[in-house]
């Protein structure tokens, strides 16, 4: 059996609180996972970053012991998951891609019965209730059938459905997928508000933006394999160049020719980037630029995203 | 129109998407046209049902009487019964000839329905008259009509021509034979007009060869013999009364206060119950596209507790449906069940249980929810029209009523009589209850197992 990437932690960071050993998981002739293995910290806020089809919601669908591995293993907190370890189970708090709620109940009524499930009774309940309640901001809909709440509000929920029963570690499977921004960044800063009081995060999203703004680490996945792991910094300084160049999609035919002499041109959003290749000088560029009469302000230069990291990893982009 | 064009075509793709969908379309009227066919009468006579089951306890030595038996024999939709099965011996063995006791017993165990008992003094020897008892349990008004008619009409056709001929030496000797010519025209279009059949082939069975035809002198004769002749339908009925006379008993439910829809609640109750089996199969598939059952198992909650949490749901739902339903039955029709409560709170428990199992069974073999509705449509027409909740099994073929004891409508609905018609207890309905759970047993094990392999969790 593989060794986790990371291994048990004992070099000055906390110990694992999740260990994936050679997990393998398949549907039919289809291989969702192969191989996976890896160590997560207890109390690190844990990036799976890859595109539609990597393979991050069979590993969440693993991790929360709704799947079963083929083969490997998964140990939470040292206790190794099984089909009918429950109470390993109850340390996981899930927040699902869907909205995996009653919604013909009450705010309060879907958080009592996820709640009444992990053991939970009376007084207990009901404060952790409100408790939950008001950290994603829904107390005053606590009477309201789930039905007419907004998206975004059906979302918090969702995680705080995931929250009931104070687990030690929260998986959020792309969690503000149809999001509206404004949701989005309050999502964002209760996740961060969790982690910062200790709670383990591991979070999975094809939104490299996400990524990088939440997770001290990441694991990009692709074809059911861990491509790379690390911190931002880390994936960053993987790649061949510490800048992008680039231009807006539709500036002028000179400036687009200009950044295709140099290397291959990828298009992302509303740009055209360059991704610099070996041997690739500022200078050289800008003298070119010079030579040309192509005005400084149509180039733009930036730090590379996680986007760049993956597209140097696979060859191809995470939207596509 | 390209727009209504584009959309008929989403339609028609969407629709024929669904191959199981589209199967039902079609097979659910096509299996009731066939069963509809078959209870009346529209199937080839090979699959046609043997009979009603009809005892004849024919205690007299008079031959009439053996003749009357055999008309009844003759009648297609009769399986005479003339025989009951020895203690101990082989089931269905017929080795002793059946009682007036013994019929009575065997309808009093709804293993019959009805009898004719044919007395000792069936016929007497010195005047034209039969004496007869028509013994019944009309636990279904259709079949309880139907087989009345049919007796009232072999009794009527047959027992006056059998009388007749007994006596026709004396009626030619005592009304000469002008007027008996006349009162044998007249008995025949009697006879013809109340109970059916061709009047002149029925003179012509009554006559004997060498007796004179009526006519000549007969409009003389009938006014002589006004009894028969006149056109007063109460004056032939009296006369008719007096020569046959039968004595219809109902040997079960006579006490019951409200007959026709006691009779029927149980029906109504199954048909409804039933839609149970589309909604419990509607929830579990709903919560599978929710995620729920991805967050449900990530938490300490196994399958098997959701599966029990459905089934139980269900099968209370059930329960509490066919209890108000029959609540609304005492207040509107006056039907008792105060006096048999706790028998058919067992019953009705022991039908939704099945039913709800049934609803399970649906939601582990389909892959959708399509095509789960489907099936649970098929399954509630089709299991109500064999299972009797519309009309009786007796009425259809052989193989059918073999089918119809394999449906839980079929059992719940005899359940019901039982309890409301017959007046059964607890005790006494424990074998119909141990074959609906014993069913929703075996469903269930079956349903566990496809739940376990199959999607629906996945």
């Amino acid at each position: 059996m593989a060794t986790p990437v990371s291994g048990r932690v004992n070099n000055g960071r906390p110990p694992a609180m999740i260990e994936i050993a050679s997990l393998v998981r398949r549907f039919g002739a289809i291989t969702a996972l192969d191989g996976i293995s890896l160590s997560i910290a207890e109390g690190e806020f844990f990036g799976l970053l890859g595109p539609n089809g990597a393979g991050k919601s069979t590993l969440m669908s693993l991790l929360c012991g709704y799947l079963d591995p083929d083969e490997g293993e998964i140990r939470i907190a040292g206790d190794r998951l099984r089909p009918d370890s429950l109470e390993t189970r109850s340390r996981l708090g899930l927040v699902p891609q869907s909205v995996a709620l009653y919604t013909d109940l009450t705010a309060e009524q879907n958080l009592r019965i996820f709640g009444t499930l992990y053991g939970m009774r009376g007084r207990d309940l009901k404060a952790r209730v409100e408790e939950v309640l008001v950290a994603v901001q829904l107390q005053e809909r606590r009477r309201h059938k789930l039905k007419t709440f907004s998206g975004g509000m059906q979302r918090r929920l969702n995680i705080a459905a995931g929250l009931i029963h104070r687990p030690r570690v929260l998986l959020c499977d792309e969690p503000t997928v149809g999001v509206d921004p404004q949701s989005r960044n309050a999502i964002f800063e209760l996740l961060l508000e969790l982690n910062r009081a200790g709670m383990t995060v591991i979070y999975s999203t094809h939104y490299m933006e996400e990524a990088q703004k939440l997770c001290s680490r990441i694991g990009i996945i692709e074809h059911g394999k861990i491509l790379a792991l690390g911190t931002v910094d880390e994936l960053l300084a993987r790649l061949p160049f510490e800048e992008e160049v680039s231009c807006r999609r539709e500036a002028e035919a000179s400036v687009r020719a200009a950044l295709a002499a140099h290397g291959e041109v990828t298009e992302i959003d509303d740009r055209l980037v360059l991704r610099p290749p070996p041997g690739f000088l500022l200078s050289d560029f800008f003298r070119h630029l010079e030579t040309n009469e192509i005005p400084i302000r149509a180039i733009q230069l930036r730090r590379p995203t996680l986007e760049a990291v993956f597209l140097h990893l696979t060859g191809r982009s995470l939207r596509e | 129109m390209r727009p209504v064009l584009a959309l008929l075509r989403k339609d028609l793709v969407n629709f024929f998407n669904e191959p199981i969908a589209v199967a039902l379309t079609f097979a659910v009227p096509l299996a009731l046209i066939y069963i509809f066919g078959q209870v009346f009468g529209g199937g080839p006579e090979a699959v046609r049902s043997s009979g009603i089951p009809l005892a004849v306890v024919n205690e007299s030595p008079s031959p009439l009487a053996a003749k009357l038996v055999a008309a009844l024999r003759a009648e297609s939709n009769f399986q005479l019964v003339t025989g009951m099965p020895v203690p101990g011996g082989n089931a269905g063995a017929q080795s002793r000839p059946l009682s007036e006791a013994g019929a009575r017993q065997m309808i009093k165990d709804n293993r019959l329905r009805f009898a004719v008992v044919l007395p000792h003094d069936a016929v007497r020897s010195d005047r034209p008259q039969l004496r007869l008892r028509f013994l019944r349990n009309p636990r279904n008004e259709i079949e309880t009509a139907m087989v009345s008619g049919l007796v009232e009409k072999h009794v009527m056709m047959n027992a006056p021509r059998l009388l007749l001929d007994g006596f026709r030496g004396q009626a030619f000797e005592v009304l000469g034979p002008g007027k008996a010519g006349e009162f044998y025209d007249a008995m025949a279009g009697t006879i013809a007009e109340f109970f059916g059949g061709d009047k002149g082939e029925l003179l012509k069975e009554m006559l004997g060869p060498g007796d004179p035809a009526p006519g000549g002198d007969a409009q003389a004769s009938a006014a002589d013999a006004p009894a028969l002749a006149g056109d007063s339908s109460g004056q032939l009925s009296s006369f008719f009364d007096e020569m046959v006379k039968i004595e219809s008993e109902q040997v079960v439910g006579a006490a019951v206060g409200s007959p026709g829809p006691t009779r029927n609640v149980g029906g109504w109750a199954m048909m409804f119950l039933l839609f149970s089996l589309s909604a419990t199969a509607a929830s579990l598939f709903e919560e599978k596209k929710a995620g729920l059952f991805l967050r449900l198992l990530a938490a300490p909650v196994r399958r098997t507790h959701i599966l029990w949490s459905k089934y139980l749901c269900g099968t209370l739902i059930g329960l509490a449906q066919i209890l108000v339903l029959f609540a609304a039955g005492s207040v509107m029709y006056d039907i008792d069940i105060l006096s048999h409560l706790p028998a058919l709170v067992v019953v009705s428990t022991a039908a939704a249980a099945a039913c709800t199992a049934f609803g399970m069974l649906l939601a582990a073999l389909a892959r959708t929810q399509a095509a789960a509705q489907g099936v649970a449509t098929f399954l509630i027409l089709t299991m109500s029209a064999i299972g009797g909740a519309w009309f009786p099994t007796a009425l259809m073929p052989d193989f059918l009523q073999s089918i119809s004891r394999l449906t839980i409508v079929y059992w719940s609905v005899e359940g019901f009589l039982r309890v409301l018609w017959q007046g059964q207890g607890i005790i006494e309905v424990l074998p119909v209850v141990g074959i609906l759970l014993g069913v929703a047993l075996a469903i269930n094990l079956v349903s566990a197992w496809r739940f376990r392999t199959g999607t629906m969790f996945r």
